[in-house]
């Protein structure tokens, strides 16, 4: 399934967003005055300087953090006007996976328990777990590092483990930022084919990365600098 | 509902169970609180049922009159004292009464010599009255017991228990046998029915002659270990003896109106009584010790708790991040905390029970018991600290800003 433009509905709207980190002493803006709308099923590449307010941005979309001023609409509903703070957890929950560029696996659980947590806090059925679970890691080609703890796997396994994560409740939205930025070449495809093969399987994705080769991957590029898209 | 509360559970036994060494550190003062609180428990219990045990033989109706020991004027050399003719003048003077028993201790209170073929132990030797065995229910295995008129001419016979026949390597059948009690010889007459230790007393270690040999044998004839027993016979007349026998003795004391009494007059119940508000007494005083260091482990738990809240902000932020309930993280980390305070209660309660069991061995204690309610009042307490103090480190993990939590650099 193939995207277009002409059908696809806005999945993340941006409005005149702000966003100013104010220690006490000095307020700095880092998102001024940003509009960005990406559809469903759209496949997006951020790139940009560093400090030009990637990670900022990202965090706003998933809902990590909150912007300090303009309007943010997820499939529609203004989340700062409508959702309360559980609630935003809750879409985190139902649409969004997150893929950080540092791991970010619970370094107590084995790679399988790491891609179970979702499953957990969504409460799928115990008895289907594991299975669900273990789909998703021979997805990233690791099912044979099931019981392997975090420390047991490399660099490139850890972050498969965590797509595989990410993609276990089938989110609509894959958020990553610079998920290959650790990683070597061999590594770096073998994540950005499996992105391609979400995107075909019709899922929205947004990867922050500064690798051209990475970028080149998705539909469409957004530049950011100094906060604003150009 | 219930499956996440299942989740929640295991998710909280998981990471106590990764971090076990701390966990068992952590849960160490409440440990040894609920253990200390066990244990004196259940030694006190043991004796209690031990004693009511006692009591119950003994019978509802006895009357104990004794002299006050009252150790400020003891200092002062002034010593309470029963007097011989204070028995005589109950005997007369009081109705409903019947085997009324003195019983004086000879020399010392606890011990004097007896010899026999160049043996010498220290035993308790008494002198008392043919009644004696009915009072208490103890009757001659062998030979007989003191009759009244071995009272009356003063013989010297003697009624030796089990121990020390042994102790003195008498004769199976000792009757007729003669002993030296404090240099004068007795000659022994019957041995008591075999009663074995009780609260730590040997019950068999005991030489009993008649009272008025004793009180010869004794140089004063009014001694501090100097008590009397009797029946009453009629229960419903038990406050009106108690209150007869208490003017007939204050007026043979000489006691002005004002002056307290100089001796008690006790009842089994109250010897109970006074038991029992003893081991409350304890209780209360342990269950005020065991509350404050119940309370210094659980600011220990709260301590590793919020120790382990913040080694595990990242955590917090990439659970946050997955989208994990606040309920969820919340419950998780307050059940941790119950969870430790619990594992500290058991362990506790299985350290109370050793520790009183080896306190009852080597100090020779009645054998303890450890009743159900201190166990359910662990357990419950070490639920109660563990919910007071993880609600603290609780509500700091499940508040954490997601975007905070996240960027927390240790
Ligand atoms: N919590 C914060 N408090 C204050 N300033 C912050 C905070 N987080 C980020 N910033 C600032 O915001 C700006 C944008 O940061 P951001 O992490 O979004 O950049 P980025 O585009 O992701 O850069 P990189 O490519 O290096 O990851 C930076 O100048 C940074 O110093
Ligand atoms: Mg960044």
């Amino acid at each position: 399934m193939g995207f277009d433009i002409t059908r696809a509905l806005p999945l993340v709207q941006l409005q005149h967003i702000d966003k100013v980190y104010d220690n006490g002493e000095i307020a700095q803006k880092v998102l001024d005055d940003l509009s960005l709308t990406v559809y469903q099923g759209e496949y997006v590449s951020m790139v940009g300087p560093s400090g030009s307010g990637k990670s900022t941005l990202m965090n706003l979309i998933g809902c990590l953090d909150r912007a300090s001023g303009g309007a943010y609409r997820f499939k529609g509903t203004d989340v700062y006007q409508a959702y309360s703070q559980e609630q935003l957890s809750d879409m985190r929950l139902r649409f969004i996976g997150f893929i950080f560029q540092n791991y970010s696996l619970f370094p107590k659980l084995s790679a399988l328990e790491n891609v179970m947590t979702p499953l957990m806090y969504n409460q799928t059925p115990r008895g289907a777990r594991k299975a669900i679970a273990m789909e998703a890691l021979e997805r990233v080609g690791l099912g044979d590092k099931a019981r392997n703890l975090p420390c047991q796997l490399s660099g490139g396994q850890q972050q498969r483990v965590a797509i595989a994560r990410a993609l276990v409740k089938k989110p609509e939205l894959i958020l990553a930022d610079e998920p290959t930025g650790n990683l070597d070449s061999e590594n770096s495809a073998m994540i950005l084919e499996l992105f391609e093969q979400l995107h075909k399987d019709g899922n929205s994705l947004i990867v922050i990365t500064h690798e051209d080769q990475v970028a080149r991957h998705s539909q469409r590029m957004i530049t950011l600098q100094d906060g604003r898209v150009v | 509902m219930t499956a996440m509360y299942m989740d929640t559970l295991f998710t909280a036994v998981r990471s106590i169970n990764a971090y076990a060494l701390r966990s068992l550190l952590s849960s160490l003062g409440i440990a040894v609180s609920v253990g200390a609180m066990i244990a004196v428990v259940s030694v006190i219990q043991g004796f209690s049922s031990k004693v009511s045990g006692q009591f119950e033989g003994f019978g509802a109706n006895s009357l104990t009159i004794q002299p006050v020991f009252d150790y400020q004027a003891q200092l002062r050399g002034k010593y309470a004292t029963l007097r011989a003719s204070d028995l005589d003048i109950i005997r007369d003077n009081v109705q409903g009464i019947d085997a009324i028993t003195p019983e004086i201790t000879v020399v010392g209170r606890y011990s004097a010599q007896a010899g026999y073929q160049g043996k010498v132990i220290n035993t308790d030797v008494r002198g008392t009255t043919a009644t004696w065995k009915e009072l208490f229910l103890r009757y001659p295995d062998k030979g007989r017991f003191i009759t009244t008129a071995d009272d009356a001419y003063r013989r010297k016979v003697a009624v030796v228990g089990h121990q020390v026949v042994k102790d003195l390597a008498l004769p199976d059948d000792p009757t007729g046998e003669y002993l030296q009690i404090e240099n004068e010889w007795f000659r022994i007459i019957g041995v008591l029915d075999k009663r074995g230790k009780n609260l730590g007393m040997n019950q068999d270690d005991l030489i009993l002659i008649p009272f008025n040999t004793a009180i010869s044998l004794t140089e004063f004839e009014i001694s501090p270990s100097f008590w009397f027993q009797m029946q009453v016979l009629d229960m419903e007349k038990m406050q009106a003896v108690q209150q007869r026998i208490r003017m007939l003795l204050r007026k043979n004391h000489g006691l002005k109106k004002g002056e307290e009494d100089d001796f008690e007059i006790l009842t089994a119940d109250q010897f109970m009584d006074s038991f029992k508000s003893i081991t409350q007494t304890i209780t209360i005083v342990l269950g005020g010790i065991v509350s404050i260091s119940m309370i210094v482990g659980g600011i220990g738990i709260m301590n590793t708790m919020i120790m382990s809240v913040t080694e595990r902000t990242r955590e917090i932020g990439i659970a946050k991040a997955l989208g994990a309930p606040r309920k969820m993280l919340l419950l998780q980390f307050l059940l941790e905390a119950v969870i430790l305070s619990l594992y500290g209660g058991v362990t506790g309660i299985a350290l109370g029970y050793v520790l009183s069991e080896l306190i009852a061995f080597f100090a020779q204690f009645p054998s303890p018991v450890i009743p159900v309610w201190i166990v359910l009042f662990s357990m419950g307490f070490s639920v109660v600290i563990g919910v007071l103090f993880g609600f603290t480190p609780a509500f700091k993990a499940a508040n954490l800003e997601p975007i905070d939590a996240l960027k927390f650099q240790s």
